[in-house]
């Protein structure tokens, strides 16, 4: 009866800590992307260039390892990020690489790793429909982009700069239906 | 067969009309049906009406002048046809994403039809086309390009009229296809038949012409004259070469573009990127394939027409993605060589030619989306569909 108890005990125990770490967790992760808009950073009328966030430098260092307990979503896509980390070349504000995958039809999703610390950041709040779009000389991610300012999902383009390992969003384009099934975005 | 492109509106082509259009490597169906004027019918002063067709700046024949290209069996020719309609029906491989098709001179469109034939040793095309009441001239043209010609069967009915009664000469590669017994029989039953009231006024005939002709250019011409009806005309290829190597079940290798599969392939392709996961069920990889098919067959056309163009859609199916993991296994889905891999891209294959085939129903109820919740993030759209099913870990949408 009394190892039984025991038993009991020790399963409970660990649920709660997995329970309370879900939550904090999960609390810090939507406190990484804060919320829009921030005219201290951004207040011209237009949307905004990857020009206009230039992220200077050349990545030389080795990369690090991934740091899968950095994030509680990292373990669970351990193997994408552990390979995005070995083949791919970094595509985003000098050392970050921006991996992605796919959760669905007309859905990617992704995370952010930082190749010197091995960190790995889950900002992305939502999956997006259209892509995201990036560079490696620039902090700007633009989310959902309409690059020829039709598209058939009415989405909300959003402009996002990377600072302090958050994501802010700067800035936002909202898509109006023009056609059957067509939508323009400014 | 595929419908790509049935264009009814009649217009006047005045110079050249170019008609653009997305597929892939296959072999195509081509329909035109013109109608030009010939010198007296046109204004005073102007040239009789003439066209030519170019596929992808391919002519028929492969060479010639401008003017040999009009007077050719592929060709309109006012003088000739004197503003009676003409149907010209090419057959041909065409390779890679994007065609066009060229109109050049000057004519009457009356219908232009493209579509993608299977790939199969017999081809039938379902005319029901009466000829307009005119004298002997070119009715109906049918070109098969680089492919072999085993056989062709027509079914043709002819009506006994005043004066002058229903024909039709066949020619194929320039040779006429009547014989001393058929002329006969022909004669009889138009002259003799005549003085014969209790006799029927029109008849039905099929025939078969055996050929064995090689693999080229082969030309299937119907002459008319008064008004037969041409029913339907069967071609029996043989073998049909396939002048690239295209992917298959056990050599799923991509040619370096999508658009050399057929459509099998790529829906295979799609499911076995997709959900390729050995902890996904059948039946959540069937609900994939039948998003995908659901989007083919989406009536307001959002997605597409064919399953190249709704499974190549950037960012519509991630696994073609450049940049995703899973694009090395969409290429080629046996790269691993091992046992887990086949047995997977095996079953993602039959799960297709199931979807293609209508061997298994949707179990979708129409969804033309999904995601996997869970550890992914959510798309913002999962919000705004309507949810319809979760088969597995994924949740099925339909976008209205």
């Amino acid at each position: 009866m009394k190892k039984d108890l025991k038993l009991y005990l020790i399963i409970f125990s660990f649920a709660a800590v997995a329970l309370f770490n879900f939550f904090v967790n999960r609390n810090v992760m939507l406190e990484n992307t804060l919320r829009y808009p921030h005219p201290e950073i951004w207040n011209l009328d237009r949307a905004p260039r990857f020009e206009d966030f230039p992220s200077y430098g050349i990545f030389t260092y080795k990369r690090a390892e991934v740091d899968i307990y950095s994030n509680p979503r990292a373990n669970f896509f351990r193997s994408a990020l552990r390979h995005a980390k070995e083949n791919q070349n970094v595509n985003f504000a000098t050392n970050y690489l921006i991996v992605e995958w796919g959760c669905g039809s007309t859905c990617q999703d992704g995370m952010i790793l930082d190749l010197i610390s091995g960190k790995v950041y889950d900002v992305f709040s939502e999956a997006t429909a259209r892509g995201r779009n990036y560079k490696i000389n620039s902090s700007l991610i633009i989310t959902d982009p309409a690059d020829d300012g039709f598209f058939d999902y009415n989405l909300p383009v959003r402009y996002y700069i990377w600072k302090d390992n958050k994501l802010l969003q700067i800035y936002q384009e909202e898509c109006y239906p023009t056609n059957d099934e067509k939508y323009l975005c400014k | 067969m595929n419908s790509i492109i049935n264009d009814t509106r009649r217009r006047i082509i005045n110079g050249q009309e170019i008609i653009n259009f997305d597929a892939f490597s296959g072999l195509f169906l081509i329909c035109v049906t013109v109608r030009v004027k010939s010198k007296k019918q046109v204004d005073v002063g102007l040239q009789s009406e003439k066209l030519f067709i170019k596929i992808d700046d391919k002519t028929f024949p492969d060479q010639g002048a401008q003017k040999e290209l009009i007077s050719s069996p592929a060709g309109f020719d006012g003088d000739k046809l004197n503003n009676l309609s003409k149907t010209v029906y090419i057959i041909t491989f065409l390779r890679g994403q994007a065609h066009t098709l060229a109109l050049n001179g000057i004519a009457t469109l009356e219908n232009i039809s493209i579509s993608i034939i299977d790939l199969e040793k017999t081809f039938k095309i379902d005319l029901e086309n009466q000829a307009e009441d005119g004298d002997r001239r070119s009715w109906i043209t049918v070109i098969t390009d680089r492919l072999p010609l085993q056989a062709t069967t027509t079914t043709i009915s002819y009506a006994r009229r005043k004066r002058d009664s229903d024909d039709v000469k066949i020619l194929i590669d320039g040779k006429n296809q009547s014989s001393f017994a058929r002329g006969a029989k022909h004669y009889l039953w138009k002259y003799i038949g005549s003085l014969l009231p209790w006799t029927q006024n029109s008849r039905t005939e099929t025939e078969t012409f055996s050929l064995n002709a090689p693999v080229g250019i082969h030309i299937i011409e119907f002459w008319a004259d008064r008004m037969p009806i041409l029913h339907d005309l069967g071609i029996n290829f043989g073998i049909i070469p396939i002048p690239f190597s295209q992917p298959t079940l056990d050599n799923p290798a991509w040619t370096g573009s999508f658009y050399d599969d057929t459509e099998l392939m790529l829906l295979a392709r799609a499911i076995y990127g997709e959900g390729r996961d050995v902890r996904l069920g059948d039946d959540e990889r069937i609900g994939m394939g039948w998003a995908i098919r659901n989007r083919v067959e989406d009536k307001r056309n959002r997605w597409g027409r064919t399953y190249h163009q709704v499974i190549l859609k950037p960012k519509h199916f991630s696994a073609f993605n450049l940049d995703d993991d899973n694009r090395f296994f969409v290429e080629n889905p046996l790269r691993r060589n091992n046992e887990i891999d086949k047995q997977a891209w095996v079953n993602c294959y039959r799960i297709a030619n199931d979807i293609i085939g209508d061997k298994v129903s949707d179990p979708t109820f129409g969804s033309n989306h999904y995601y996997a919740p869970g550890k992914l993030s959510k798309p913002k759209w999962a919000d705004e569909y309507k949810f319809i099913i979760q088969i597995g870990n994924t949740r099925f949408f339909r976008r209205p």
